[in-house]
């Protein structure tokens, strides 16, 4: 690990991150423009699928996938970026290591409803309520991304590092 | 300027300030909210725009209450934040400019509401958005993403 983290220091990534002062801030805004994007998204259908706005059919949520994906992909590559360039402080940050965990169950709970409930959701009521372990998929996600955005933001701020 | 100083003496602002834990958690919450109000904002927007024709612009529209929940708890966290160092942000040119976004978004909201509210069923069913709400849609995509911005690089100029 610590030969890895050397390894990314030195990287050409890390010293994009330090050439110009102005590459970390730029990228945090990107990383916003990214959370924002994913959460709205997300938030949308999780929302359908707890059993609000009945209105819109749950199956068009399929629709705001491209969405989630567009804004997951932007944060990736920007997370990553920095990750390279501070790695030494991100992996022992207790606020990060939780950050990491919430994302990983929240993209096994996406995989569980993609694989598992949307191959049945022809048969839901497109306005109604959808099965209750649908609504808890739903909740979860929502929770789960909160969680992510709050460790993510008390980075700078919880533990060593 | 009295005001400004007023606030930086109340004891909200003494809490942020000088507790371990109130400047982080104003933060984070300011984060939330930020990701509620502008993520559901940036989803009504691009739908009104033409983006994403599989959900009905009725539906999406049903998205407004939860973008100003959002708002609101953005309001309280950003007063908090904002007591603690009131006469300093009101000279940043990064904050000034996240407000003027802010402000122009916030109008859009209530003018991309009326427009649902005035044409009832109508614009329910509706597959294209009038071109008053498309206008409003893309003012409101440039100032909300100014308001980030300028919230981001508060913490750098």
């Amino acid at each position: 690990m610590e030969a890895f983290m050397t390894f990314l220091s030195n990287s050409w990534v890390a010293s994009l991150m330090y050439g110009w002062a102005w590459t970390w801030p730029i990228c945090e805004t990107i990383h916003f423009f990214g959370m924002t994007i994913l959460f709205g998204a997300i938030a949308t259908t999780d929302l359908r699928l707890m059993g609000f706005f009945k209105q819109m059919p749950i199956q068009a949520t399929h629709v705001l996938i491209n969405i989630a994906i567009v804004g997951f992909v932007l944060n990736l590559i920007t997370g990553i970026m920095f990750f390279c360039g501070d790695s030494f402080r991100y992996v022992p940050n207790i606020s990060f290591q939780i950050k990491m965990v919430l994302i990983l169950l929240a993209g096994a709970n996406a995989l569980y409803f993609t694989f598992k409930l949307q191959p049945t959701w022809g048969e839901w009521d497109p306005h109604g309520n959808p099965p209750q372990i649908a609504r808890i998929v739903g909740a979860s996600s929502l929770a789960l991304w909160t969680g992510v955005i709050i460790f993510g933001r008390l980075i700078p701020y919880l533990g060593t590092g | 300027m009295g005001f400004l100083y007023w606030l930086e003496s109340t004891s909200l602002a003494n809490w942020v300030g000088a507790s371990l834990w109130g400047y982080p958690i104003m933060l984070t919450i300011h984060s939330v909210g930020l990701a509620i109000v502008v993520g559901l904002v940036f989803i009504m927007s691009i739908r009104f725009l033409g983006v994403m024709q599989g959900v009905s612009i009725g539906s999406v529209s049903r998205l407004f209450p939860f973008a100003w929940f959002g708002f609101a708890i953005n309001t309280v966290s950003g007063l908090a934040l904002f007591t603690l160092q009131a006469s300093w942000y009101v000279t940043s040119v990064p904050f000034l400019l996240k407000i003027t976004g802010i402000v122009i978004g916030v109008v859009m909201m209530v003018l991309m509401q009326k427009e649902f509210k005035k044409s009832g069923d109508g614009l329910d069913s509706a597959s294209e958005a009038p071109q008053n709400l498309k206008t409003f849609a893309i003012i409101s995509l440039v100032a909300w993403s100014v308001g980030m911005i300028g919230g981001r690089f508060i913490a750098y100029i």
